[in-house]
């Protein structure tokens, strides 16, 4: 992942891996509401729940992040080192609005993988101690994350071909 | 021979082709005004942008005057080419003068048939004597013939050619002596009575930049338009005058762009305004329905012109009635406004800005190529104070919503760049806050709060003009004011009592005011220039009239003269 | 661009109105508008300074869902609004946004004109290549072979090709982002904004409802293998040649932005003289 060097580069003390970490579970949780707002909207309230479950459980993080000590991004070119392969963020095109339980949890999986192994990859590159420790931290945390996350996803099978079956056509609304 | 002195006299100066008849014509209003006279100029031209057949048609009163007379007194034809074109324009009759150059070939059937007294002047050899133009023999001529003094007529010249070469400023004042010197040997001299005594400022000033005039007043300063014949004047006095005082005209691609520029600037809490005619406004509509239902203010000058579609752009009619008042879909109350006479295309577009600040409404000043493009000598418009300006919320706390409902249905107005008034403005029908909303509870409330604020509002005296008694009113609005009001004043030395309605605020409508105007009324001519009769069937269809009602109803081109209006009087309402 | 120093930070959420956006789930609009509410944060502009103006379709419901003022104008004519709102209150940092039916079909005209007058705007286009909102009609920059109830078969016209459009009338600032990565439409949309003039910025944003095979859009995008050039030359040659999917500042020009002085040198009085006899 060349996106670990640009993070590596900019990531010089503790504090600023804090920063990061913050950010990122920032950046999760808010992804996560929106897309329960969004479940909402479109009456698929079990995915939505289901959404707003998982930002909980990340402004869970974000408080233990926080208590360490990290403070908010200095300056917002933090957004800049989060390119797109953003790790705990679920990409919006994976969506759909009569989408599953299934569904959501294998997404969020994916995160869940992705975070952890962007946060091992960084342990095993950094040379600071420090870094390498919360870095290393982190990723046990995201690894609990995947554990949860399976045993979730264990209780919803995969779904029948179906399941975006809509017989009623679009709506024209404007 | 010498006839009496006359308070009012009417001339024509027509010809074509770099003649220079429109120059003359503006001189000779100047030298009017400068002599302490009242007076208008209208113009006639052909198709072509140049060289073309042109007629300057003048009015000069001792006395304030709004309209052309019943006919000309006098014309003078520097040449013959295609003025048979403004034949049904130029009545003549047997006591009238033309005067033609006899180099010019004979008079067109047209105007020969009007029975009038012929004169020969060589126009052209005393220019060529002169070294100077024709046009300007015949200014000369013409003061002479009217009783302007010389020394007023070269003042003019000399101020109008004044950053030129001397030389041609010392060949027109010769060209204009000559002129003036063969006017006794006509035989025939209408000088006009003494003027009387000048009090006060007087301008001369077209209804086009009169209503630029009046925009700025009421505190326009973003401008968006696209040129249209016959509202660019007003936009080409605008652009200088705009940037003077701290504002600017852009000009936009189509008038689709216009008026939604005038919209956005507007949004931003800057009074605005576009300018436009017929075909314009036409393509504004869909805007137009934007701006009522955002409620953000704008001012839409529409000079109207003969219709439909390309209909005669140089030419007057009030047949933009419907359009202005029902033009737009929905229910889409607003304002509608139409100046009385070229001076109160001032008066009237103030207004107009003032009301749409305060109500935050789109108004449209109901103009037209009559009043737009006629020049007049008038005294200077008293001040008139008048509230308005829009309500802004300059301090919105939480909870600030910028279309609440509130008792008059105006809604304080929060201006970009205010903290805590953020909302975006919408035309999808909204909740008090502005959330887009298709709620039955919120649609009628945005209506009744947008119709409430209008039909609430005090529009005090403005809406009309009303004096006189009798029980006969002749109602009417816009540019046929002017003669109605002319015939109304014959028809009184005569003995009749007429009450003149000359409506002012077109909409929204005013029924209790009306009715209140036509109290002891019991028959009324309306008169407009429509071929159907929008006027009144809007009359019809919103207020009570008088049991019996005449209706004098005529399209464009030719404009309505005093006495068609008298016979109509005289004859208790038989044509 | 009115740029504010960056004091004590904005963030993103900031400019987030508590509108909920009804587009549909997978719509690439959602990217679209984090990546206007972290361009804002970036810029440091107070959400009250802002405007965000549209027109008619689902890319133009974005005003309602910031915490901005805005004006959700009629169909294709947000360019002439915001020309209109610029020009009038200079202080303001104003942003259009819209599709490409909005833009390039009703608005075309209105598009070329702003990119001519190159008055200090930046336009984002979230460009789709169909009409969503009114259930999947072809657009401007609709592929010919794309089936549709409309034009069965496809309509055989090819496409636009709106960045060419915009250099050949005058914009000064010509980028292409994707979606599918709105940290990266942020940082187009930053720079969009500080660079003075009219600045254009197409991002392409897959309709998930009617062009589901938009999908594969992740994998057609790609980094321009050029830096920006400020030859407009230069620059047609290579936007003519391209293959409309690559990323980034592709044309920063230097020509200098449309404002008129406001400022007031003559009174009323001082115009009224003109008239005078």
């Amino acid at each position: 992942m060349s996106g670990i060097k640009k993070l590596l580069e900019t990531i010089k003390t503790a504090e600023d891996f804090r920063a990061c970490a913050y950010a990122l579970e920032a950046e999760a949780v808010e992804r996560y509401t929106e897309l329960a707002d969004q479940m909402e909207v479109h009456n698929n309230r079990e995915v939505a729940s289901l959404f707003r479950r998982m930002a909980e459980i990340e402004a869970l993080h974000v408080k233990r992040v926080k208590g360490d000590g990290a403070k908010p991004a200095k300056t917002n070119t933090m957004y800049r080192w989060l390119g797109s392969d953003s790790v705990e963020a679920i990409q919006p095109t994976d969506l759909h609005y009569l989408m599953t339980p299934h569904h959501a949890l294998s997404l969020a999986l994916k995160g869940e993988e992705n975070a952890a192994a962007m946060f091992e990859a960084l342990a095993a590159q950094a040379t600071d101690p420090e870094i390498k420790a919360l870095a290393n931290e982190m990723a046990e945390e995201e690894r609990e994350h995947v554990k949860l996350v399976k045993a979730w996803l264990a209780k919803y099978p995969e779904p029948d071909e179906d399941w975006h079956d809509d017989p009623d056509p679009p709506t024209i609304t404007e | 021979m010498d006839k009496t002195s006359r308070p009012s006299i009417s001339v024509v100066l027509a010809g074509s082709g770099g003649a220079g008849v429109m120059t003359a014509g503006n001189m000779l209003l100047d030298a009017a005004a400068r002599a302490g006279y009242y007076g208008l100029m209208t113009r006639s031209s052909g198709p072509q942008i140049r060289g073309g057949e042109a007629a300057a048609l003048l009015r000069i009163s001792a006395f304030p005057v709004s309209c052309h007379d019943d006919k000309f007194d006098l014309m003078v034809a520097v040449d013959w080419e295609n003025v048979q074109r403004f034949a049904e324009e130029i009545p003549l009759d047997a006591a009238s003068l033309i005067v033609a150059d006899p180099a010019s070939g004979e008079m067109p059937q047209a105007i020969a048939a009007k029975g009038a007294r012929h004169a020969t002047v060589p126009l052209k050899d005393l220019a060529k004597k002169a070294g100077g133009r024709p046009n300007m023999v015949a200014l000369g001529l013409v003061a002479a013939l009217i009783g302007l003094p010389e020394s007023i007529v070269i003042e003019v010249i000399a101020k109008s050619l004044k950053k030129g070469d001397p030389k041609t400023l010392a060949a027109s004042e010769t060209a204009i002596r000559s002129g003036l010197a063969t006017a006794p040997t006509l035989g025939w001299r209408e000088p006009l009575i003494p003027p009387s005594a000048k009090t006060g400022t007087r301008w001369t000033i077209s209804g086009n930049h009169a209503a630029g005039l009046g925009a700025i007043k009421g505190g326009i300063r973003f401008v968006a338009a696209y040129p249209i014949t016959p509202a660019s004047e007003m936009l080409e006095w605008m652009a200088p005058a705009l940037r003077k005082v701290g504002g600017t005209l852009v000009q936009a691609e189509d008038e689709l762009a216009s008026i939604n520029m005038a919209i956005g600037g507007s949004y931003g809490g800057v009074p605005s305004l576009t300018a436009t005619s017929g075909p314009g406004l036409a393509l504004m509509s869909e805007a137009f329905g934007l701006a009522i239902a955002s409620e953000t203010p704008i001012v839409v000058v529409n000079v109207m012109r003969g219709g439909p579609s390309t209909g005669i752009p140089t030419k007057s009619e009030q047949t933009d009635l419907n359009m202005a008042v029902y033009g737009f879909h929905g229910d889409a109350p607003h304002l509608v406004v139409a100046p009385l006479s070229v001076a109160d295309c001032q008066f009237a577009t103030q207004w107009a800005v003032r009301l749409a600040e305060r109500t935050q409404a789109p108004a449209i000043v109901l103009s037209d190529q009559n009043l737009g493009q006629a020049r007049a000598i008038v005294d200077r418009p008293p001040d008139v104070a008048i509230g308005g300006g829009r309500v802004v919320e300059a301090k919105p706390g939480v909870g600030f919503a910028r279309y609440a409902v509130t008792p008059d249905g105006i809604s304080p107005m929060s201006l970009p760049g205010t903290p805590g008034g953020q909302y975006t403005a919408d035309g999808l029908e909204h909740s008090p806050r502005g959330t887009p909303s298709s709620q039955a509870k919120d649609h009628t409330a945005q209506l009744d709060k947008r119709a409430r604020k209008l039909e609430g509002f005090d529009y005090g005296d403005h809406w009309a003009e009303i004096e006189g008694d009798g029980d006969v009113a002749v109602i009417t609005w816009g540019s046929t004011t002017a003669p109605v009001k002319e015939a109304i004043a014959r028809a009184r030395a005569q003995g009749l009592r007429i009450r003149l309605i000359a409506l002012r605020l077109i909409a929204p409508t005013q029924p209790a005011k009306l009715a209140a105007a036509l109290a002891g009324v019991s028959r009324a001519l309306i008169v407009e220039q429509s071929h159907g009769a929008q006027f009144h069937k809007y009359l019809r269809a919103h207020y009570e009239l008088p049991d019996q009602v005449d209706v004098l109803a005529r399209p464009g081109p030719i404009l309505f003269k005093p006495s068609d209006i008298v016979s109509r009087l005289m004859n208790g309402g038989r044509a | 661009m009115n740029t504010v120093a960056p004091q004590a930070a904005y963030a993103a959420r900031d400019y987030k109105s508590d509108v909920k956006p009804v587009w549909c789930p997978g719509c690439g609009d959602y990217s679209v508008l984090s990546a206007f509410t972290k361009a804002f944060a970036e810029l440091g502009l107070p959400p009250e300074r802002i405007a965000v103006i549209s027109g008619i379709g689902c890319s133009s419901r974005i005003p309602a869902y910031t915490n901005t003022y805005g004006f959700h104008g009629i169909h294709g004519r947000a360019l002439a609004l915001a020309t209109g709102l610029k020009v009038a209150r200079p202080d303001l940092s104003v942003f259009v946004a819209g599709g490409d039916g909005d833009g390039f079909s009703i608005g075309g005209n209105h598009f070329l004109h702003a990119c001519r007058r190159n008055i200090d705007l930046t336009y984002v286009v979230m460009d789709n290549r169909v009409y969503g909102m009114t259930k999947g009609q072809p657009s401007p920059t609709t592929e010919p072979d794309w089936d549709s109830a409309l034009s069965p078969g496809g309509t055989g016209l090819r496409p636009f090709n709106p960045l060419v459009i915009a250099l050949a009338s005058g914009a000064n600032f010509i980028a292409r982002g994707f979606s599918g990565d709105p940290n990266a439409c942020a940082q187009l949309i930053v720079e969009a904004a500080r660079h003075p003039g009219f600045s254009f910025v197409e991002i392409m944003s897959p309709c998930v409802t009617f062009r589901p095979d938009q999908r594969n859009w992740k994998e057609m995008v790609h980094d321009a293998p050029v830096t920006a050039t400020a030859d407009a030359a230069k620059a047609a040659r290579r936007l003519m040649t391209d293959d409309g999917f690559n990323l980034g500042v592709l044309y920063k020009g230097d020509r200098a932005p449309y404002q008129p002085e406001l400022k007031e040198s003559a009174s009323i009085a001082d115009l009224e003289k003109a008239f005078q006899t």
